[in-house]
């Protein structure tokens, strides 16, 4: 019969023997699971409606944490599958929650990352629709659309989203309108800008000087640019009826192609090239001249 | 003393010894300390997340409170009456003058206020975490409100259990109880579509309306939102808690009645 000493050390010798097994095989595997290719790591995420199921009630707990794990680990992935993931994670955490505007701003920027426009706009276009009162996911879009893609069409189109559902916020108006100078739509755009000149005529905040000045530059550039597509609009007529270019405006005048011959928005006449059937603002414009340094 | 002034006064005593029993209760404190760490855990979570911090902590907190809650109302309610037929305790109760019933609804009262004690004590340490993240709304005693509406079902199922089955038998029915009401409501979502006939639709959405929806007591989505509360909703579901709880009570006190404690 063994003394209990020796029982004792034993049993404290298995014990620190099963602690190291563990621990070496847990390094093993941890190793093991590193050295995979990103394609095998393990996806499970269910369907929107089983994951309802599943949250028994909870749906905005679980949404959480799927958008947690989501910020974290969305390029855990190999790049094959990693998109795909990605869509289905974010399908089912806005439809767990679908007023969790974070995850419509964050899912979108990640996207931004490699450039998948598709993406961007799907995630945001949900969030758009989901949330009919919310402005910031369409301003956000605008902001893609407007300063990363230069797709002016696109985001005049979020912009005048955002705007209809807050209207009182100039930084909106201000991208609205010019978003919709580059789209072409410029009387509306000079509206917009006349409307914030108008608001901010006697505020001298930082913010009132910001959008005075904003507005005064770009009422400026829209009315020459509507100045220029008439006069292209006139010489092209000109053109069609005389096989060539008009000499000055003055003629273009006299053969009531327009009705006056347009000056700049200082008042000054424009410069016009017989060549090419264009017209250009010789002015010097500065814009603290007419709002004053701030 | 009228009858029913000596039954309210049998109900209180009865009360107030389930409510010292269960204060007691260890499986309490170890419930209670999961839904704290539960909170602790929301807040280390928030710090984690992009975005808003208070919204995370309102939607773990509010689960984890919910969930834990309604954990210690099976855990200590499915015991209530049976341990007490095991032990024999329950004989020097029931050889004094006292109804059966009186019993029952007893209990269910004591077990109710330690709930109710505890829902306010985590309701406080969430509002303390809020604070803390300047994200305190007052509405959070509102989804307290539900919550404790949902106890009040959920400690009715297992105190009804308790009154006819062993504690085993009563937290697996107690448990599917609480499975069922909360994933009832995806009925029509999910499993309708999935029907093929007209009749097996209807079968499907009579179960629909029949079986206990308890997801119509969870307001804490829209808490997280401050989304205004339907007018008449709390009415409805108060009366909806109070009317479950009633019958399910009713039946407790009905099989208890009947039952051979010999």
């Amino acid at each position: 019969m063994r003394s209990p000493i020796l029982k004792r050390f034993i049993a404290t010798l298995f014990a620190i023997l099963l602690f190291f097994s563990i621990f070496n095989i847990h390094k093993d595997l941890t190793y093991i699971t590193r050295i995979y290719p990103d394609e095998y790591r393990s996806y499970y995420i269910p369907s929107s409606l089983h994951a309802k199921v599943f949250s028994l009630g909870y749906t905005n707990a679980l949404s959480d944490l799927l958008y947690l794990w989501f910020v974290y680990y969305w390029d855990w992935y190999g790049k094959n599958v990693r998109y795909s993931y990605m869509e289905h994670t974010f399908e089912v955490m806005t439809d767990l929650d679908p007023k969790n505007q974070d995850a419509y701003i964050i899912a979108a920027l990640l996207a931004f990352v490699p450039l998948k426009w598709d993406l961007v706009y799907k995630f945001l276009d949900k969030g758009i629709e989901k949330n009919p009162e919310n402005y910031v996911i369409p301003y956000d879009a605008g902001n893609y659309a407007l300063f990363s893609e230069k797709n002016y069409e696109r985001a005049a189109k979020y912009f005048q989203i955002a705007f209809e559902r807050n209207p009182e916020r100039t930084t909106i108006k201000n991208l609205l309108a010019y978003s919709l100078s580059h789209k072409g739509d410029l009387e509306t755009s000079l509206k917009y800008f006349e409307e914030i000149l108008d608001k901010y005529k006697n505020d001298d905040s930082p913010e009132g000087n910001y959008y005075r000045f904003s507005s005064v530059l770009h009422i400026f550039e829209v009315k020459n640019e509507i100045a220029k597509r008439d006069v292209e609009k006139a010489v092209e007529k000109y053109r069609a009826k005389f096989g060539k270019n008009p000499p000055s405006l003055r003629v273009l005048k006299k053969e009531g192609f327009i009705n006056e011959i347009p000056k700049d928005p200082l008042g000054k006449d424009y410069e016009y090239d017989p060549n090419s059937g264009t017209i250009k603002c010789v002015s010097k414009f500065n814009p603290k001249e007419v709002i004053g340094r701030w | 003393m009228s009858r029913f002034k000596l039954s309210c006064m049998q109900v209180i005593a009865i009360a107030k010894n389930t409510y010292k029993e269960a204060i007691r209760s260890k499986i309490f404190y170890v419930l209670m300390a999961f839904a704290i760490a539960m909170l602790g855990f929301a807040v280390i979570l928030s710090f984690l997340t992009i975005g808003s911090q208070k919204r995370v902590i309102l939607d773990l907190g509010l689960a984890g409170i919910s969930f834990f809650s309604v954990m210690t109302s099976i855990f200590v309610g499915i015991g209530l009456i049976y341990l007490e037929i095991e032990k024999k305790t329950i004989y020097n109760v029931l050889s004094k003058p006292l109804p059966r019933a009186s019993f029952i609804v007893g209990r269910y009262f004591g077990l109710m206020a330690v709930l109710g004690i505890n829902l306010i004590a985590m309701l406080i340490i969430l509002s303390i975490a809020l604070l803390f993240f300047k994200g305190f709304t007052p509405m959070i005693f509102y989804a307290g409100l539900f919550i404790y509406l949902e106890l009040a079902v959920i400690t009715a199922i297992a105190i009804f259990f308790s009154s006819i089955a062993s504690p085993v038998l009563s937290a697996i029915c107690t448990l599917a109880f609480y499975l069922i009401g909360h994933t009832s409501s995806t009925f029509p979502e999910m499993l309708v579509p999935l029907l093929h006939n007209d009749i097996q639709k209807k079968i499907a959405l009579f179960f629909f309306h029949i079986l206990p929806d308890l997801s119509i007591l969870n307001v804490s989505n829209l808490i997280t939102y401050n989304i205004p509360i339907a007018p008449g909703f709390t009415i409805r579901g108060i009366i909806y808690a109070v009317l479950f709880s009633t019958l399910l009570i009713f039946a407790g006190c009905l099989f208890f009645k009947k039952r051979d404690l010999v």
